[in-house]
């Protein structure tokens, strides 16, 4: 008699490097691996609302109230939970009208560190009044059960719940995945290929910054926001620079001019650098757990300084999906589901923390345009304040809102002290907005 | 192999990317407004190389050749048959 599994929902090998990373970043840092989002909205929301829509989007959702289990064949899944807990609570901080963006970014750099207070506690929600006429609401999300596209769903889920009043949507379901344990060969294969990717860019010299847990653990995160012209003028330039339709690699080789620069001045010049820069898997997008890889891109010292380093970089890019990535590393992943998370983490952050590259880069488009208003208030901005995890403790992530681009730089002080995480930010502002003269790639 | 036939096989492939009915892409919109992404113009490109066997990004293009599904193929057209 065959017995039929029940419908899981199995965890992917994306899904299961973030546990991994949370184990890394609850190591190192002391906190989980986070992202939030940040809304400014104008004017203060209807605080009422607000706890009404966390609350119905929470309860009627068992998948937050969930956890990760392994089945009995070693595959993790997520088993959803009841949806009696509590939701988060909506943390509520007053500030001086004037305050400034200093100030500001202190706040989401701490509720990055903030302990979780729900059950799960996969999400959290501040609220920074500046007054009456404006505010931020900063939603945090836990990377083990969104990604960034994900998350923004999420949102804009969330504001239609708010302004439905209690209808509107129900229950968000993750829809059943299956294991994916065959083929077995293929992910072998792929994983041999994984090491070999791996033992090239080795063989490059060093490009990771020492990294060692500070005393008192803390983000730093730099926002940087273009208006509408600076961003026209910026899409231009990656058109010239990079080709039409190719601003993740201009942002790439921004990313990696700064960055080299900045360890070059800071005492730590590496040999190149390799950038592992995300892309979604997903489409249409599901609002729950990892639908990502990445298509890793390298350079040595000398290529970093030569003129069409984003054509270089457009073409690593067509490259390695010609090459079959990153669907290879996410069939390669899978293969390290069978490590306990703990371990996993432990793991990235030492033997295997070579597989994490120089820094992160992450551009997610612009899928929060669509959130016209928050509980009334209408909103001005939105991007994205994430920490990183603390391996390799570098970070830049971009969005676009409607006629303007956002960035966020975040660094770990076991990567990057706070002066050489402020030069680094400076340094890819001048590179968006005021830099030297590039050849054109056609 | 037509034009037409060329601008037919892109129009199924980036409705398959997109996940969308490939009547709803219109061949002369700016593929920027389709909502393409960098990774999935890459797989268009990539598309084009194993299809038709040209390696656009080799060819020096400019915005012109490749801003539309129609500007695709027949850029694709002209370099085939060159």
């Amino acid at each position: 008699m065959k017995i039929m599994a029940p419908a899981r929902r199995y965890l992917s090998g994306a899904d299961w490097m973030m546990a991994g990373l949370a184990h890394a970043a609850r190591r190192l840092a002391k906190s989980g691996n986070h992202f939030q989002i940040v809304l400014d909205l104008e004017g203060a929301p209807d605080v009422d609302a607000v706890r009404r829509g966390i609350r119905l989007c929470v309860t009627r959702n068992p998948v937050l109230q969930g956890r990760a289990r392994r089945a009995w064949n070693g595959v993790p899944y997520w088993k959803p939970g009841t949806v009696d807990c509590a939701p988060p609570d909506l943390v509520i901080r007053d500030v001086h009208p004037g305050v400034g963006p200093e100030d500001t970014i202190l706040e989401w750099e701490r509720h990055l560190l903030a302990p979780v207070s729900a059950p799960g506690g996969y999400l959290s929600f501040l609220l920074l009044r500046a007054g009456s006429t404006r505010s931020s609401l900063a939603v945090r999300f836990d990377h083990r059960l969104f990604d960034a596209l994900g998350a923004e769903t999420f949102l804009a889920m969330f504001a239609r719940q708010i302004s439905c009043e209690g209808g509107g949507e129900g229950c968000v379901e993750a829809p059943p995945a299956p294991s994916g344990l065959r083929p077995w060969g293929e992910k072998f294969a792929n994983g041999r290929e994984l090491n070999r990717m791996r033992l090239r860019h080795r063989s490059m010299g060093s490009y990771q910054l020492p990294v060692r847990p500070p005393s008192a653990p803390a983000f730093h995160c730099a926002l940087i926001h273009l208006d509408a012209s600076r961003t026209r003028d910026l899409m231009e330039r990656s058109e010239r620079e990079a080709g039409y339709l190719m601003f993740t690699p201009f942002l790439a080789a921004c990313a990696l001019r700064s960055f080299h620069e900045v360890a070059r001045r800071g005492g730590s010049p590496l040999a190149g650098v390799v950038l592992p820069c995300s892309v979604s898997m997903g489409n249409p997008v599901e609002v729950y757990f990892n639908h990502l890889s990445f298509i890793t891109l390298a350079a040595s010292a000398g290529q970093i300084a030569a003129p069409l380093l984003a054509r270089d970089m457009a073409r690593q890019m067509y490259g390695q999906k010609r090459d079959g990535w990153p669907d290879r590393m996410e069939s390669a992943w899978k293969l390290l589901r069978i490590l306990p998370a703990t371990l996993y983490g432990r793991l990235l952050s030492g033997p295997m923390r070579s597989l994490l590259g120089s820094f992160s880069l992450g551009y997610v488009g612009d899928g929060l345009a669509g959130i016209e208003t928050i509980a009334g208030c209408r909103v001005l901005n939105a991007y994205h304040v994430p920490s990183v995890p603390p391996i390799p403790g570098v970070g830049f992530f971009v969005n676009r809102f409607r006629d303007r681009v956002n960035v966020c730089v975040t660094t770990f002080n076991g990567a990057l002290e706070k002066k050489n995480h402020i030069a680094l930010a400076a340094a890819f502002r001048r590179e968006l907005t005021d830099p030297a003269p590039k050849p054109e790639a056609g | 192999m037509t034009e037409s036939s060329i601008q037919e096989q892109l129009v199924r492939r980036v409705a398959d990317i997109l996940a969308v009915p490939p009547e709803s892409i219109r061949v002369a919109d700016p593929l920027h407004t389709l909502g393409l992404d960098s990774m999935r113009m890459v797989e268009i490109l990539v598309f084009v190389e194993k299809q038709f066997k040209l390696d656009l990004m080799e060819l020096n293009l400019n915005r012109e050749d490749l801003f539309s599904i129609e500007a695709l193929a027949r850029t694709i057209g002209k370099h085939r048959s060159a």
